[in-house]
């Protein structure tokens, strides 16, 4: 049963959420950002009626093949459509971005809410790992990673994930800091809610919003991230489609057959751009002054 | 007799914003004697602050425009001029300060470098000349020090010495009127006579007019010659000091100086003006102030007074006073 | 200049444990490996029981890990990474030899994006909410997203294979720079132009431009000698940030362009395993990146005089 005050607080937080909505709408490239998103998710979820061919289907006789109408975007060095192997590929692209992202934020918004919420010498710690792994470049430390326990594309994902959760842990930490001083809290504390149904019920619903957008925003970087790890040959392994990978197929040939590294790269560039216009679009409809 | 130094008619500043158009000002009249100091009151967003930079012409210009009115300076309209026109004037013949002055000098540069960055502004000189009239600048504010002084950064003064050094800067090029839009309101009580006394010191020695705007009636009553009310974009009353004080004729400034607590009257009870402040984007038909008058009549809703000289320098805006 | 003076102190002192962290995080890289490193490294090799005991006494693993941890960072600490599996060499001599060519490349990469980046940022904020300021942002955003192994193969594609223009691969002579450093740094344009131009924004809306105005200043001169030069400061802590940041990234344009950095060094001693190497690679990277925090926060100090006269 909800009493009338937390009645008020969830209307409250109802039509707040319909203005940030409505904001979103207005905003012309977030809206194209979406588009792009959902075209994308779409090629995704229905790539095997999208695409002509199996993507690891080998035709020697028609191998570098340019653009034609059996095979869209031309073939690579075994016969394979490019196209089908791009359109099969959206699904890796998925896949390495929201599990990157899930395990980041993961890891992340715990830290953060430790940090956060027990403060003194846990938040010490905390803070301090956070910035030193942080002062690494997550692409090199990645590769360190990925040096020790080998190739491979869910390496990559766990390399990526493990060494960029740093702004989570920030914003996370942030948010409940100005969250635990609040009144409902320090009401909720004095009549004995343990700190776990405190941190659950108050601190946890606030901190979500500018964690999404976050996740909004990361998903690129983790996206271009791990094909750059693929491109060079420490991701997915062939005959997997990841786009990073599939430019490197075509590196060699690049001067006779420049189709088989272009438009993979063409995928993962209007992918990024679509989020990434998203991504602006919802920073600014919720909080833009939220410096992400 | 003195003459006129600035004479605004029928000023209209209005904004275009998201929301709808903001009609700051709508029809402004005000004028302003050689070497008087005239203060400009009213509550937040009744258009002081805009009346101020429309006579800048420092209104931020994508939501804001001048649309209508003229602003004589020395028998000029300055909303003529052009752009670099309007600069030169600015900082030499018309001068103006501002409320916070922790905010509004520049934290990267010294003291010197911006008082004399005015000064180099408006006048031929070199970096030894341009250094001995900073130095006479911050003197003339009474700066201690004004040597050493004029190589410390702004965050190196204290509150009153930072408006000193503002007052310095845009007095350095001895301006024919200064315009102080709430200049001692972020200043500690004691600060704010002291910079109160050094401006009409200043105004002495100058020979210049002062436009004050404030919302503090007290300050009004200590510096003014003569004093508007300003209410939702209008200037409603205007009188010399004695007479709006000892009798207010509209409604709103009777509110007005009924609500602040005097210690030479015995009052049974302070005023509350009923109501709020209107929107300026859909104001109230008619006179502006109507919703909230006790007085208020039949005409006032439909038509809006116009203003009126009730007596020798006093003017009024309001239809209890004779029917347009 | 004392206020100055105890800032860099306080900085430096901050840096130290970071420093610590850090190698504590580069040394246990080679011992996240499952199963025994030694003949993983060793494992394209037939390798002879005399060899796994030579490479594990040359990689000092016999000893208990503290020891080795010690070991490590006191060789670290003086340059010394250790010998490289597969050279046989020395793996910072092989380190230090390319470092020269990962910076330059990176200092061209940085110079190109402060070029393009920064009057894109201005221009924008100038011009806030004009067709300028949306396009800008639309072509800074568009860099942001740019893969950048994409746009190295791009730029050889039609630069050099296609055109002929610009050779493709090797350090032959500053033509031979121009593609690197272009797929370095253009991509970075995207950041810069929209931080420059959310500074610009907050620093424009303070009260001291008002008064800037109010003196009579020309407009241009508002702009460069009292917005920009407020914006400038933060983003100056950025640039310093970025050029670590940049060096990481150089791993993938040196290898698509051969460029004989310490980005390439990497990319192949990860393919052999060769734990020294990647390790000093890391730990190099890391020094820098604290470095340049630390000379971005002391520049900082001194274009802020806030900052310096505390």
């Amino acid at each position: 049963m909800l009493s009338e005050g937390e009645k008020r607080i969830r209307f409250k937080r109802s039509s707040q959420l319909r203005m940030e909505l409505l904001r979103l709408r207005r905003h012309r490239p977030a809206m194209i950002g979406l588009g792009i998103t959902l075209l994308v998710l779409l090629v995704a979820i229905f790539a095997p009626v999208i695409a002509p061919h199996p993507y690891d289907e080998q035709n020697l006789q028609r191998m570098f093949e340019g653009p034609s109408r059996d095979y869209p975007l031309g073939t690579d060095a075994v016969g394979r459509c490019v196209f089908s192997r791009i359109v099969y590929g959206s699904r890796i692209a998925f896949l390495v971005g929201i599990v990157v992202v899930s395990i980041e934020a993961g890891i992340g918004i715990t830290l953060g809410l430790l940090a956060g919420y027990f403060g003194g010498k846990v938040d010490t710690l905390i803070s301090g790992i956070t910035d030193t792994v942080w002062a690494f470049p997550p692409l090199v430390l990645a590769l360190g990673i990925v040096t020790a326990i080998g190739p491979g594309l869910f390496n990559v994902v766990a390399a990526i994930a493990v060494v960029s959760w740093a702004p989570f842990t920030r914003i996370t930490r942030a948010k409940v800091q100005s969250v635990r001083e609040r009144e409902f809290v320090e009401a909720g504390r004095a009549i004995g809610e343990s700190d776990a149904s405190l941190i659950l019920r108050y601190i946890l619903p606030n901190i979500m919003a500018p964690n999404l957008v976050l996740a909004t925003l990361t998903f690129p970087s983790a996206l271009l991230t791990a094909s750059a790890m693929s491109f060079l040959g420490f991701g997915a392994q062939p005959p997997t489609p990841d786009w990073g990978a599939l430019l490197n197929e075509g590196r060699e040939y690049l001067r006779s057959a420049p189709w088989i590294s272009t438009f993979p790269g063409l995928a993962i560039l209007i992918t990024v751009l679509g989020f990434n216009f998203l991504g602006d679009g919802l920073r600014d409809a919720f909080d833009p002054r939220l410096k992400l | 007799m003195s003459e006129v130094l600035l004479s605004i008619r029928n000023l209209k500043t209005h904004f275009y914003t998201e929301e709808g158009i903001v009609e700051a000002l709508d029809g402004v009249n005000l004028d302003i004697m050689r070497g008087e100091t005239l203060g400009l009151v009213g509550e937040t967003g009744c258009g002081k602050s805009v009346t101020a930079l429309s006579i800048m012409r420092l209104i931020p210009s994508p939501p804001g425009k001048i649309v209508d009115g003229e602003i004589l300076f020395e028998g000029e309209n300055l909303l003529e001029k052009s752009p670099e026109e309007m600069r030169r004037i600015r900082g030499s013949k018309i001068s103006m300060i501002f409320q916070d002055p922790t905010t509004s000098l520049n934290p990267v540069y010294t003291i010197g470098d911006q008082v004399g960055e005015a000064i180099r502004l408006h006048h031929h000189t070199n970096k030894t000349l341009t250094w001995k009239r900073v130095v006479e600048a911050l003197r003339m504010v009474r700066i201690a020090d004004a040597e050493e002084r004029a190589t410390n950064y702004p965050h190196q003064f204290s509150g009153g010495m930072r408006q000193r050094a503002m007052i310095a800067m845009m007095l350095s090029c001895h301006p024919a009127l200064l315009i102080a839009d709430e200049p001692t309101t972020s200043l500690d009580v004691t600060i704010q006579a002291q910079v109160l006394m050094l401006m009409q010191e200043l105004q002495r020695e100058l020979g210049m007019s002062i436009l004050l705007i404030t919302h503090n009636l007290g300050v009004v009553a200590e510096t003014c010659d003569r004093v508007g009310v300003m209410y939702s974009g209008n200037v409603i009353e205007l009188a010399d000091v004695e007479t709006l004080f000892e009798a207010p004729l509209h409604p709103y400034t009777q509110g007005l100086l009924g609500s602040v607590p005097r210690p030479d009257r015995d009052l049974d009870s302070l005023t509350i003006i009923p109501g709020s402040v209107p929107s300026l984007i859909n104001p109230p038909p008619g006179c502006r102030f109507h919703p909230r008058c006790s007085h208020a009549m039949e005409i006032c809703h439909r038509e809006k007074p116009r203003e009126l000289m009730v007596d020798e320098g006093h003017m009024v805006a309001c239809h209890l006073f004779g029917s347009n | 200049m004392t206020g100055m003076r105890r800032y860099v102190l306080t900085r430096i002192a901050a840096a130290i444990p970071v420093v610590l962290g850090a190698t504590v995080i580069v040394f246990s890289i080679m011992h996240l490996t499952p199963g025994d490193p030694v003949r993983l490294i060793l494992g394209f090799e037939r390798a002879s029981p005399e060899r796994i005991a030579e490479v594990r006494a040359q990689l000092g693993l016999d000893q208990p890990i503290y020891v080795q941890y010690v070991r490590w960072l006191s060789g670290a600490l003086r340059g010394d990474f250790g010998i490289s599996i597969a050279a046989k060499r020395s793996a910072s001599q092989l380190i230090f030899e390319r470092l020269p060519y990962t910076l330059e490349l990176t200092a061209t990469a940085m110079l190109i994006s402060i070029l393009l980046g920064i009057p894109l940022g201005v221009i924008s904020a100038v011009k806030q909410y004009t067709v300028v300021d949306h396009v800008s942002m639309a072509v800074a955003l568009f860099w942001l997203s740019m893969p950048v192994f994409w746009l190295g193969l791009m730029l050889m594609l039609l630069f050099g294979l296609r055109l002929g223009w610009l050779p493709i691969s090797g350090s032959s002579g500053i033509k031979s720079l121009i593609m690197p450093a272009l797929t370095l740094g253009l991509p970075e344009i995207g950041m810069l132009a929209r931080l420059m131009r959310s500074e610009m924004l907050e620093v424009l809306r303070e009260d001291y431009i008002m008064t800037a105005r109010a003196k009579g200043l020309r407009e241009l001169i508002v702009m460069y000698k009292h917005a920009l030069r407020n914006a400038i400061i933060s983003v100056m802590v950025y640039l310093f940030l970025q050029i670590p940041w940049l060096v990481g990234g150089a791993v993938v344009v040196e290898t698509v362009f051969a460029w004989p950095g310490m980005g390439r060094l990497m990319y192949k001693a990860i393919l052999t395993k060769d734990f020294p190497i990647v390790q000093g690679v890391i730990f190099v990277i890391a020094i820098l990146t604290v470095l340049f925090n630390l000379l971005g926060d002391i520049f900082t100090g001194f274009l802020d005089p806030r900052i310096r006269y505390e």
